[in-house]
């Protein structure tokens, strides 16, 4: 987006609306602006400590908090987070955080689509599965390119895709038999060779009516690989002069239509190997047409095109996306969005220029880049120290965890899942409570909430217990495992030394942070408040919870 | 490190905008900022990237990195002249699908419900959208339209819908859209026809067996011992994707009137004009380049046509 909102401010542009409401048609500016005075920087602030800076790092790449060691390690030296900082940019669960970031912006891990799972005759237990499949499968790509530092154009020339055993049973894929798992494979129905462009789960969750002829996929594919939103532009329709009832010659001849359409339109052209007959038919929309190809100068009007570029099909077009600059500066936005935790503004493009030639000069391999982003002042950003405005403070500060981190995270360290009917209860609205968490469920809900609210209170409290029964639960059965109350005796009392032990490694497992004398004090208090009642295990349930409700925990 | 601004333009000028000049005489941007006008002359143009395609490097403020450029892979066809001669024949001995095949496999199924299920003999009115299985074993799942039903002449038929069946040997018939045909009469010299649908019969000896898709209306008109078919749209059906343009085919032709092309297994497209009466041979082209003339025999795409509609 900073691309675009630095353009508009500068005041480029062809169509525009004057401050009266009267259209006037502008040239393109011949010369090119640049700020008479060094744009003002972000408000200064102060940098986390390193063992948050580690926590955020490791919930970030991995979904999981850090260890003992680890936390140990960086408070003695900080110097020691880079490294380990490297080690889980390797990580294997990284691709899987990319996917949950990804969701956040691609908007496909909806809790519906037109295809649902009765229409395969599945169990109901299966429905989660069956959606989040499909609506991963994009993201799944997206990640795997970038987990496993192949040039990011991949996501848009690969001639794989991303599936798992039940996508592999569904769709025309060459998923190997009995296998289980996300792996790569390769559509068998003869789509072209163009990353995400040709996944079933892009197409079905940008769908196309017979109407709409693929407009709506060529300007998701602008707002996702282009970071430039053709639903934003400003369009006057009161000042256009079409009869609305022709609206297929207006939008070649009306001078308000064709500004986006003559770049729109041959982009949707290319999707006609999408272009469905009939809506909610699994048969026409699993599998791709490539007779329908042809179709799309005869319904259209018009031929495949990349802004003026004539394309043969869709792997000409994600060629002609992966060379244009602006896939880059998008590649940039998105990913620093999605670990900066906010929109970027003009006041950021030295920063995102910067971060735009990590990708670059490292031949578009994307581990550079998130390792520049991981590494820039504001990614590493803790308080602000100057009188900035209220909203951009909080704006840089405020990290709530996603619903996605807060379920990972809590069941690595405490084995605490939310689960009902085989779904997962922090990722879906059907039955869970995503969107209740800050999350976004991809229709209704585009962004993350970056404020609590009563709802995520309610989810903390919830979580909270689950986690302090689950963790009670998950020590007693093996003491000595590493799990957050390592070592939990319920013989233990709070004069003794290894009860404050326990009290503290939870909290610094579960903060980052060393637990502060007087909150120790609190929980212990609260600990012997509850034992008369129901008993020591019960009270160490209510310290987990109590440690897990703490805005440390809920934040990073 | 400064921002290439002229690198922005390039790329962010999508949105219009206000444009004020001000008083410093630069433009007043919306952030109430003056931005100096600079002269761009130093910016490369877009195809001033030089041989590799970079953007330059001036080695100051604003130095970019040259862009990786990917070279999309040129189409090549798999099949020359005689290649697609064969691939053409063996697609025309297979012959054009038709509406009949599936309208009368769905006739069939059908016939194997029963009163329960799916309780209605001509359509699946929704009542089991997920499924029923009657005595005989059919199952039948989804919703359909049995155009009979509701005809305005004597001799239309069709199915449309979005429904999965097995008939009692477990073969599977499923159709997502719809295909129609009519004609004034049996005996009727003209007859009109639609295929909107992608669709799969397992029962099928013929190209429905391992499915159609199709985008595609025609006539099929009969006299004086002569049979015509011309088609509009597009059609997948046994490993082969065309689409038609006016295209003819009549049982006393062995080329065709109008044009056809044929996607190459290189997922480019072959293109055959024959002009606007029968001729054996055709102008072949790939992905607009000319390769010359070609001749085919494709009286056999009729066949399935002529079959059917003589045994109506």
């Amino acid at each position: 987006m900073w691309a675009c909102v630095l353009a508009a401010a500068l005041g480029c542009g062809g169509e525009s609306e004057t401050k009266e409401g009267e259209h006037v048609t502008l040239q393109r500016p011949a010369a090119a602006v640049r700020p008479t005075e060094p744009a003002p920087t972000v408000a200064p602030f102060t940098p986390l400590s390193a063992p948050r800076l580690l926590r955020r790092m490791s919930l970030d790449l991995r979904g999981v908090l850090p260890s003992v060691e680890e936390l140990d390690a960086v408070e003695a030296d900080p110097a020691a987070l880079e490294p380990i900082l490297d080690s889980y940019l390797e990580d294997p669960r990284l691709a899987n955080r990319l996917v949950d970031l990804l969701a956040e912006q691609w908007w496909t891990r909806v809790d519906v689509f037109d295809i649902v799972f009765e229409d395969y005759f599945l169990d109901p237990t299966q429905e989660f599965a069956f959606e989040r499949a499909i609506g991963e499968e994009p993201l799944r790509l997206v990640a795997q390119v970038m987990a496993e530092n192949q040039p990011y154009t991949d996501i848009v020339t690969s001639d794989t895709t991303m599936a798992n055993e039940l996508l592999g049973a569904l769709w025309p894929l060459d998923y190997p038999e009995g296998a289980v798992g996300w792996r790569r494979v390769a559509y068998t129905d003869g789509r072209p060779a163009a990353g995400v462009l040709t996944t079933n789960g892009l197409m079905w969750r940008y769908t196309a009516t017979r109407s709409n002829m693929n407009r709506g996929r060529a300007a998701a594919l602008s707002r996702l690989l282009l970071c430039e939103d053709y639903v934003v532009r400003p369009v006057n329709f009161s000042a256009a002069s079409s009869d609305v009832s022709d609206p297929e010659r207006a939008i070649r001849t009306d001078p308000y239509c064709v500004t986006c359409h003559a770049s729109l339109d041959p982009i949707a052209a290319t999707f006609f190997g999408f272009w469905w007959i009939t809506l909610y038919s699994r048969i026409e929309q699993q599998t791709y047409h490539p007779e329908r190809e042809a179709l799309a100068e005869e319904i259209m009007g018009v031929s495949p095109g990349w802004y003026g570029e004539p394309v043969a099909d869709l792997g000409e077009l994600g060629v002609a996306v992966a060379n244009d600059p602006r896939f880059y500066s998008c590649a940039v936005e998105t990913w620093t969005r999605a670990f900066w935790r906010r929109p970027l503004v003009a006041e950021d493009q030295p920063e995102a220029e910067a971060l735009r030639l990590a990708l670059v000069e490292a031949d578009a391999r994307p581990i550079p880049l998130l390792r520049a982003i991981l590494m820039s002042a504001e990614y590493q950003a803790g308080a602000v120290v100057t009188e900035a405005p209220e909203v951009e403070a909080r704006a840089l500060t405020a990290r709530p965890l996603s619903p996605e981190v807060l379920e990972t995270s809590l069941a690595e360290r405490t084995g605490f899942r939310w689960q009902s009917q085989g779904f997962e209860q922090l990722r879906n609205d059907d039955h869970g409570y995503r969107i209740f968490a800050g999350g976004v469920n991809g229709i209704s809900v585009v962004e993350p909430a970056v404020l609590p609210s009563v709802t995520s209170a309610l989810v903390s409290v919830r979580i909270g217990e689950g986690a302090g029964s689950a963790a009670v639960r998950q020590a007693l059965a093996d003491p000595e495992a590493p799990t957050l109350l390592r070592g939990l005796d319920l013989e233990l009392e709070p004069e003794e030394p290894a009860f404050e032990a326990l009290i503290d490694a939870a909290a610094w497992q579960l903060h980052g942070v060393r637990l502060p004398t007087e909150q120790r004090e609190e929980l212990v208090t609260l600990w012997a408040a509850i034992v008369p009642a129901v008993g020591p295990a019960a009270a160490w349930e209510a310290v987990v919870s109590a440690l897990v409700q703490d805005p440390l925990f809920l934040t990073d | 490190m400064k921002a290439p601004f002229w690198a922005l333009l390039a790329v962010g000028c999508a949105a219009p905008a206000v444009q004020t000049v001000c008083e410093e005489g630069g433009l007043l941007a919306e952030d109430g900022r003056c931005y100096d006008i600079v002269d761009d002359s130093a910016a490369p143009e877009p195809e001033d990237r030089g041989e590799d395609g970079g953007e330059g490097e001036d080695g100051g403020e604003g130095q970019t990195s040259t862009l990786p450029q990917l070279e999309a892979d040129a189409l090549r066809a798999a099949w020359d002249g005689p290649a697609l001669v064969a691939a053409l024949e063996s697609a025309a001995a297979v012959g054009l699908p038709t509406p009949f095949g599936l309208t009368t496999a769905y006739a069939e199924l059908m016939a194997q419900g029963d009163s329960r299920c799916p309780a209605n003999p001509y359509e699946l009115d929704g009542r089991f959208l997920r499924g029923c299985t009657a005595d005989s074993g059919a199952f039948y799942s989804g919703v359909s339209t049995w155009i009979p039903v509701h005809r305005r002449t004597e001799f239309e038929f069709g199915v449309n819908g979005d429904f999965m069946m097995f008939d009692r040997d477990g073969r599977r018939l499923e159709v997502g859209g719809g295909v129609g045909w009519q004609a004034e009469s049996r005996e009727a010299p003209v007859m009109k026809f639609g295929m909107y649908v992608t669709a799969v019969w397992e029962g099928d000896p013929g190209p429905l067996h391992d499915g159609l898709s199709a985008s595609l209306n025609g006539i099929l008109t009969r006299g004086s011992g002569r049979q015509a078919l011309e088609v509009d749209g597009s059609v997948a059906f046994a490993g082969y994707a065309f689409a038609f343009r006016r295209a003819g085919f009549a049982t006393d032709c062995v080329g065709g009137s109008g044009s056809l092309e044929l996607r190459d297994p290189s997922l480019g497209w072959h293109r055959l004009d024959f002009g606007s009466t029968c001729t054996p041979c055709g102008t072949w082209s790939f992905e607009g380049a000319e390769m010359g003339e070609l001749c085919v025999d494709l009286s056999p795409m009729i066949q399935t046509y002529s079959d059917a509609w003589s045994t109506l």
